[in-house]
């Protein structure tokens, strides 16, 4: 006993070394995107405030380049709208119950990186305004990410520069559908994995969510092309030039499937069979 | 001594606010991040016992890992290189051992000697942290290259600052 005692004397260090390490690591195995959301209610009842200054002072900054970008929206949902096309059928009123697929719910980001290797971004919506997990996240720029968890008032999205996040995107000028890879080095260029070499692929052309996931809708832009080059065996590695700027993003709109349910469950009839 | 306190508490809160409002959120190229607050477990006296920075080390880790939602990854690359500190600092001790009185700093051992010191413990943190990030040695050497720019980089931003913030 006393051997012993004297033996943790002399070691005192090394033992606290392992003690804390292991302390550390058994931290950094137990955390999940749930205590991220938790740990996030404790840094922002800490230091909120200043990061809302921080946060009130670059959105001011940017104040211009968003106003344009809203601008443009509006235009763009101006030219969707019914009334702005001609139909001699028109029956005078639009059916907006039966229908109806997406539902679309805007957030602003509050806490966001692109420095890590599994970057998250939180929103400021949270379970009390509707959000669920697996709601698909964009820009006005295109995709964004994916919902992870929710918590009352605030939500954490996967983003696309998450190495364990892998969207499906297709080509959208000849439909090759193949699925996003984050290599985790820049943030705005991604891998387009999994398009056969007999495609035809161009540089400049445009990368789409492709729709075969029940999260995102078809035809989000996610960026363009920007290299491509055969790897070895039977598919290209494309190096796509993200359309969104993770380094600025602000304004979010969230988008819930009211179909996934029905999706999901043929799905899962399949893979029983 | 009893000064030494009140200034260590106030360079902790400072480099762990630098740390999160400013330096967390530059990223250059995808390979250069600086983490600059283990300049706190740098600059520690001389004489601070080693299971007292082991433990500082673990706080100051923790606490910039709530605040960037890493939980764990920073507090075990800091412990890592606070018990390298120790054997670091005695490789590199003069002839004579270190003067009581004189802090690990550009002003009291020159820049050579401080360089050198301050490069090995932000390589031991960064080569810790980067792999630990990861957590596979998938991408092997890019997470490397990664490690060795933005080694160069923190090293760079603390031996300025020893100049401009902490002169004395």
């Amino acid at each position: 006993m006393r051997n012993l005692l004297r033996l943790i004397i002399r070691y005192h260090n090394i033992i606290l070394f392992i003690i804390l390490e292991v302390t550390a690591f058994i931290l950094i195995s137990s955390f999940s995107s749930y205590q991220r959301a938790r740990i996030f209610r404790l840094k922002h009842a800490l230091v909120g405030n200043i990061e809302e200054r921080f946060e009130n002072i670059s959105a001011y900054l940017s104040l211009a380049k968003e106003n344009k970008s809203l601008a443009q929206e509006n235009t763009s949902l101006y030219n969707r709208l019914p009334a702005s096309y001609f139909n001699p059928f028109s029956t005078g009123f639009t059916d907006t119950t039966s229908n109806k697929q997406y539902v679309f719910m805007g957030a602003r980001v509050i806490n966001n990186s692109t420095n890590k290797q599994f970057n998250f971004i939180i929103l400021d919506k949270g379970r009390k305004h509707g959000v669920a997990p697996d709601m698909a996240v964009i820009c006005n720029d295109g995709l964004v990410g994916m919902v992870k968890e929710v918590t009352e008032n605030f939500s954490s999205v996967i983003s696309v520069l998450n190495r364990e996040f892998y969207p499906n995107a297709m080509i959208k000028r000849n439909g090759y559908f193949g699925y996003i890879e984050w290599p985790g080095r820049h943030y705005k260029r991604v891998i387009l994995n999994e398009i056969p070499l007999h495609a035809d692929v161009r540089q400049g052309d445009t990368v789409i969510t492709s729709g075969y996931s029940s999260i995102f809708p078809k035809g989000i832009l996610i960026g363009t092309i920007e290299k491509f080059e055969p790897e070895k065996g039977i598919f290209y590695r494309i190096t796509v030039d993200l359309s969104t700027d993770y380094k600025r993003l602000s304004n979010v709109t969230l988008i819930k499937n009211l179909m996934r349910e029905e999706q999901m469950e043929i799905e899962s009839n399949i893979e029983n069979d | 001594m009893i000064k030494l306190l009140p200034l260590n508490i106030i360079r902790f809160i400072a480099l762990l606010l630098a740390q999160v409002l400013i330096f967390n959120n530059i990223e250059i190229g995808g390979y250069i991040i600086p983490y600059i607050y283990i300049l706190f477990i740098i600059l520690l006296p001389f004489e601070t016992p080693p299971w007292l920075t082991l433990f500082l080390a673990f706080i100051l880790g923790l606490s910039v890992d709530i605040f960037s939602e890493t939980l764990g990854m920073h507090a075990a690359a800091t412990v890592f290189m606070a018990f390298l500190r120790p054997y670091i600092l005695s490789y590199f001790a003069p002839r004579d051992g270190y003067e009581s009185g004189s802090f690990p700093r550009v002003f009291y051992y020159g820049f050579p000697w401080f360089i050198k010191y301050a490069s090995i413990m932000v390589l031991a943190h960064h080569f810790f942290f980067f792999y630990v990030e990861m957590f596979k040695f998938q991408d092997f050497f890019t997470t490397l290259l990664r490690v060795v720019l933005s080694t160069l980089f923190s090293s760079a931003l603390i031996v300025v600052s020893q100049y401009f913030v902490f002169r004395k």
